[in-house]
């Protein structure tokens, strides 16, 4: 692989553009790993970021050969690597007794909380843990907007990765609540994006944490009239939904006193 | 409950490697029951987490717990 270089835009799709025409090759003869996604910032005002590519040529091929493009299959996709990893994540195996730990630490601090319950645990194919609470509790378990639910499926996380040594993939829920989150987020996703087409207003989804953040992008990908992408800083961000070229800083600065364009 | 003490005590021990270390002191006024939580000094950073993520688990896990009786929980880590 040859050394790979930083190219900047206002946004990733500008940076990888701008990173092509400095090194005068196509789109899908680099390999790109985005360092910063970039954010418009407040008001498009304070605090903008710029998108952040680190560009390669494939192949550590010379530029020399750009126009000779090979044609094989395959190897033309684009790689951009941003999170399809994420759905084969696997897991290291988790013996019975280790299952039995963690069980036994989730009982405690549920008997500790006063809301005894009770839990079952399975693996899927990728080795993932899946423990399930069930019982008169599981109200006061989930809290709201599943805060407690989260809390309680982070520290879970924690603890078993202090203490256990492979890599366990873990995750929680009580009663149908993941189930029933993810359509009611998957529902208002559609709907916002149905307000979205028709008036040309962008809409947000005020903060909600990674997972439900991927939710609703997974929930929007194939839709092409709309575009939706995260911003604010820490865990819990919100989400927009615009049109493209739309919501952009550019726009918000000069629409300034003039009558918005209805699109 | 008494058990909300422990709840506190438990949760931090599992996170930190000195589980000795670990205390919990509690104060109660009407509504609201403050809890102070005391680790070694190396292990603050292990009961607080990225960005105070570890710290707010814990809270959100002693609020549920405290409004079963339609109480208040406060927790505060002490250095």
């Amino acid at each position: 692989m040859s050394a790979k270089m930083e190219y900047n835009g206002s946004d990733v799709d500008e940076a990888i553009r701008n990173a092509c025409a400095a090194l005068k090759v196509e789109r899908d003869q680099v390999d790109v790993e985005i360092v910063a996604t970039g954010s418009t910032g407040v008001f498009g005002i304070f605090g903008r970021k710029k998108a952040v590519v680190r560009v390669g040529l494939k192949n550590g091929g010379a530029k020399g050969k750009a126009q000779s493009r090979p044609a094989r299959a395959g190897q033309d996709e684009a790689v951009v690597k941003v999170r399809s990893k994420r759905e084969d994540v696997v897991g290291d195996p988790v013996s019975a007794e280790d299952i039995e730990l963690i069980k036994s630490d989730l009982g405690q601090i549920l008997a500790l909380m006063n809301c005894p319950s009770e839990i079952t645990i399975d693996q899927d194919a990728n080795n993932k843990v899946h423990a399930h609470i069930s019982g008169e509790h599981v109200e006061v378990i989930v809290g709201a907007e599943g805060q407690t639910l989260d809390g309680l499926q982070y520290l879970m996380r924690k603890i078993i990765t202090r203490k256990f040594p492979q890599k366990v993939l873990f995750s929680l829920d009580a009663g149908d609540f993941r189930s029933n989150r993810t359509e009611e987020l998957q529902e208002r996703a559609v709907r916002l994006a149905q307000e979205v087409k028709d008036t040309g207003k962008t809409r947000t989804i005020p903060a909600i944490n990674p997972a439900e953040r991927r939710i609703v992008h997974m929930a929007l990908q194939n839709d092409t009239e709309i575009r939706s992408r995260s911003v604010g800083d820490g865990i819990f961000k919100k989400v927009l939904i615009y049109l493209p070229g739309k919501g952009r800083k550019r726009t918000s600065r000069k629409r300034k006193g003039g009558e918005a364009r209805p699109r | 409950m008494a058990s909300m003490k422990e709840l506190v005590s438990f949760m931090a021990s599992q996170l930190v490697d000195d589980p000795g270390s670990v205390q919990v002191t509690e104060t109660e006024s009407e509504d609201t029951r403050v809890f102070e939580l005391r680790v070694a000094k190396d292990e603050l950073g292990k009961v607080i987490g990225k960005q105070g993520r570890t710290a707010r688990a814990m809270r959100s896990v002693l609020s549920a717990a405290a409004g079963i009786d339609k109480m208040k929980a406060r927790l505060e880590i002490v250095e």
